[in-house]
């Protein structure tokens, strides 16, 4: 059976990252976890990369992946060693959703896009347990605006967030192949948008559930 | 920032006009292409002390909006991941070639080569890269027409995107004619005039080509100001 991610040390990666520490830095957090270690490697020497030569060094795994991908792959640990009984499909499912949050948020916020997909990320977390959500995201020193996504949703993300909770029904739908006619009105998004959202967003999702 | 460039008195615009080795582009290529250790590519890209700067005003323009200024190139390189210096090396590669094209110049070529990639996505999805490679080198090939083979040969480029560049009837050759034609056409087509699509892009739905070209303008719109 494969060794779980320790949860303190993927919020001190998401810490690390938001502060934009050292690239040692990082590495070292990581190194701490062999687990950890072991997903970040099969990930980048995964099909989905296919490199000429297997990386071997955390170190270069990072610099690989970049510090904005690799958060979002951190978050995606964290989201998945919480639900750690949920079925995979679940997972799946509330993917989708923190890619149509970042999705939507790159033609309508796009300063805020990789808050965006944090708060989808977040939000099943939050909703089972606020206030414990709200402890690990301050250790983590996550971004108000993030909190707020979370907390307010007449906030910049919250508005967002309470957009894609209406529209993931009718991508699961769509996803399907389900012949679906897209509700969800706004001046901002015009139905095509709408419709290569939940398929681009249905698309990363599979691409990174591999690893969890 | 380059501080001995700096030092000596050295200007952002000045930067900008600096001359890039290519030769050290086509070996950062290359190396970034094969997933070379991170110590090889932050060597290759000192051997050009413009490109170094290049790369450190890049990372530090608001487009990444970073909290603190990062001042080494393997920090640069660790924050921004291969693929996005990949694909900003290319641009660098291309500007080189094309040293009187205006900014205007440039953001449509950046249009062209991310709208490859977008349709790529859907029709060739394990193509995506590639896509986006043929469609910003496109306008070098224009230039120095099949010389461009031996360069890309050199940079280590793949074979995909070599042919995709001289050959019209290869995947990605149908795909660079077809997306040209679609630039032509593609304010009559969102007019909702009838236009008839070449057979690659006619496997997509209308919505899916407004709504990719759109992205692809947007993108080379939010990249061309921080160059």
């Amino acid at each position: 059976m494969e060794e779980k991610v320790n949860r303190q040390t993927i919020l001190r990666l998401i810490k690390a990252l938001n502060d934009e520490e050292e690239l040692s830095v990082i590495s070292k957090i990581i190194s701490t976890d062999p687990a950890l270690t072991a997903k970040l490697l099969k990930f980048v020497n995964s099909a989905y990369f296919s490199l000429k030569r297997e990386i071997d060094s955390i170190e270069d795994a990072v610099a690989y992946l970049g510090y904005r991908k690799l958060r979002e792959v951190a978050f995606s640990i964290l989201l998945s060693s919480i639900l750690v009984n949920k079925p995979k499909e679940e997972i799946l499912k509330l993917l989708t959703f923190a890619y149509i949050m970042k999705l939507t948020a790159q033609r309508s916020v796009p300063e805020l896009t990789e808050e965006a997909f944090m708060v989808g990320i977040l939000w099943p977390i939050y909703k089972e347990n606020k206030e414990e959500t709200l402890k690990m995201l301050k250790e983590a020193n996550v971004s108000k605006v993030v909190i707020d996504g979370l907390k307010d949703p007449k906030s910049p993300l919250g508005v967002l967030r309470v957009f894609a909770e209406k529209l993931l029904p009718y991508c699961e739908k769509l996803n399907n192949k389900e012949a679906v006619e897209i509700p969800v009105k706004t001046e901002k998004f015009k139905k095509e948008f709408l419709i290569n959202i939940c398929l681009s967003a249905s698309l990363e999702a599979e691409k990174i559930i591999d690893l969890l | 920032m380059n501080p001995e460039f700096l030092a000596k008195g050295g200007s952002m615009s000045e930067i900008e006009s600096l001359e890039l080795k290519r030769e050290v582009m086509l070996r950062l290529i290359r190396a970034l292409l094969d997933g070379e250790e991170l110590e090889e590519i932050a060597k290759i890209i000192s051997m050009d002390p413009n490109l170094s700067a290049r790369l450190l005003k890049f990372i530090n323009s608001p487009y990444f909006g970073l909290r603190r200024e990062i001042k080494s190139i393997i920090q640069a390189i660790a924050y921004l991941g291969y693929r996005n210096l990949k694909d900003y090396v290319f641009v660098l590669l291309t500007s080189s070639f094309l040293k009187s094209a205006n900014k205007e110049e440039i953001k449509e070529i950046l249009k062209f080569a991310f709208l490859m990639r977008e349709l790529a996505k859907r029709l060739f999805p394990e193509h995506e890269d590639e896509a986006y490679m043929v469609g910003i080198l496109e306008p070098v090939r224009e230039k120095v027409g099949d010389e461009i083979k031996e360069l890309l040969e050199k940079a280590g480029v793949s074979e995909t995107v070599i042919y995709g560049l001289l050959d019209p009837e290869s995947k990605l050759g149908r795909l660079k004619e077809e997306v040209k034609q679609l630039m032509k056409v593609y304010d009559k087509l969102e007019k909702g005039d009838n236009v008839q699509l070449p057979p690659l892009l006619s496997q997509l739905s209308k919505e899916e080509l407004i709504e990719s070209y759109i992205l692809a303008e947007d993108n080379a719109q939010s990249l061309i100001s921080y160059l």
